[in-house]
């Protein structure tokens, strides 16, 4: 999934050399940032990034956000984009589960969940389940199946952590993870990393409201802001 | 493929069959499972001495429940697969083909809480069955499919 976050987080900024081509990966994408970093800014923005040609996709969180950004189809914004953005809001977990289920038969080509721990249980065993659930309803069907690309698949969890065994447990299945730390001037850095590669950072703007895109997607360089690992949000 | 860490999240490539990652060790242990069984219709005393070393203590159960048949690959007409493994207890597990997960007690304790084990008994019996193509197979359809899915969901509410 990296690929559509990558996209909306903008190419490497100056001074940080070319980026090597990997082949397109589907693992899915934890993204991890305390309450105003702008994760919900940034999963619409990687729904929408694609433009006219980006990946049909399906956002789903547990209460409605107020604004698209750019303004929902202002300046920027693809209208065709949008219309291959489908948003839903299941309240609860058992609503989010039943959407999961009835994802197998035409799974949309990008599952951006939102407020991910709203719906965790308390259990690692119903923490596992849920990470777990997302996984297998979005796997492409088997060799009886039309072979269709993984979905990519990513969801956001507000720090700190609602309890110790969530981080540990959605590092199972989520191999990599995307963090993102406030910085003074209203700009967050961004720290994308995944299995087998370099982490890589940008520092932008992200309207914590949903408003508004990745302004100024400038690579960060290692050791610049505060706090930007896990383990310090435990 | 990349491979990286003993991560079970999903790698539509593993050889084991399962969209899972192994640890290459584990991984490749089951392929000459495989082999060996496929010409022998007999798993060799070393292999299963590396089953013991790799896997710990739920080696053994895990091939008592592909002894017993335990197995079963359910598919639906989309080519969808899980797994359901009837334990020793009557009950049946429910394991995913796109992760390490089962819904038994002892992977939420042994592997989740505790990290001392890579995985149940009830995966690796999916492992191995496949290795020994003594999986049952059963085909349902998408609702019902969908419904094995949800089935502790719903019952928790």
């Amino acid at each position: 999934m990296a690929a559509a976050l990558e996209r909306a987080l903008g190419s490497a900024g100056p001074g940080t050399g070319p980026v090597p081509e990997v082949p397109e990966m589907s693992e899915p994408v934890l993204v991890l940032g305390p309450a105003g970093s702008g994760r919900t800014a940034l999963l619409l923005q990687a729904a929408l990034a694609g433009g006219a040609h980006g990946p049909r996709a399906l956002f789903l969180a547990p209460s409605a956000v107020p604004r698209l950004p750019n303004g929902g189809g202002g300046t920027g914004t693809d209208p065709r984009a949008l219309q291959r953005l489908e948003l839903r809001y299941p309240r609860s977990r058992g609503s989010l589960c039943r959407e999961l289920g009835a994802l197998s038969l035409r799974p949309p080509d990008l599952l951006l969940l939102d407020g991910l721990e709203q719906y965790l249980g308390a259990s690692p065993g119903g923490c596992a389940r849920l990470a777990a659930l997302l996984l297998e309803t979005t796997r492409p069907p088997g060799p009886r199946g039309r072979p269709r690309p993984p979905p990519q698949v990513v969801a956001a969890l507000r720090l700190p952590s609602p309890a110790p065994h969530v981080l540990p447990t959605l590092r199972r299945f989520f191999p990599a993870r995307c963090l993102l730390s406030p910085r003074p001037g209203g700009l967050v850095g961004v720290r994308l990393s995944r299995p087998g590669r370099p982490p890589r950072r940008w520092r932008l703007h992200l309207d914590p409201h949903g408003e508004g895109g990745g302004e100024g997607g400038e690579e960060e360089q290692e050791g610049e802001g505060g706090s930007d690992t896990e383990e310090e949000w435990g | 493929m990349e491979s990286w860490s003993v991560s079970p999240a999903r790698d539509e490539s593993s050889a084991s069959g399962m969209g899972s990652t192994l640890p290459a060790v584990a991984e490749e242990l089951l392929k000459e499972i495989k082999k060996a069984f496929q010409e022998t219709s007999h798993v060799p005393d070393e292999l299963l001495l590396g089953l013991r070393f790799i896997f710990g203590p739920c080696a053994v159960p895990a091939l008592d429940l592909v002894d017993q048949c335990s197995v079963t690959q359910v598919t639906s007409p989309s080519g969808r697969t899980l797994y359901q493994v009837l334990g020793n207890s009557g009950k049946l597990y429910t394991c995913y083909s796109s992760c390490h997960f089962c819904t038994c007690p002892a992977f939420g304790f042994s592997v989740l809480q505790k990290s001392v084990s890579l995985l149940c008994k009830h995966i690796l019996a999916v492992y191995l069955s496949q290795a020994m193509g003594a999986c049952q197979e059963l085909t349902v359809s998408e609702e019902q499919l969908t419904s094995i899915l949800l089935a502790e969901e719903e019952e928790e509410g």
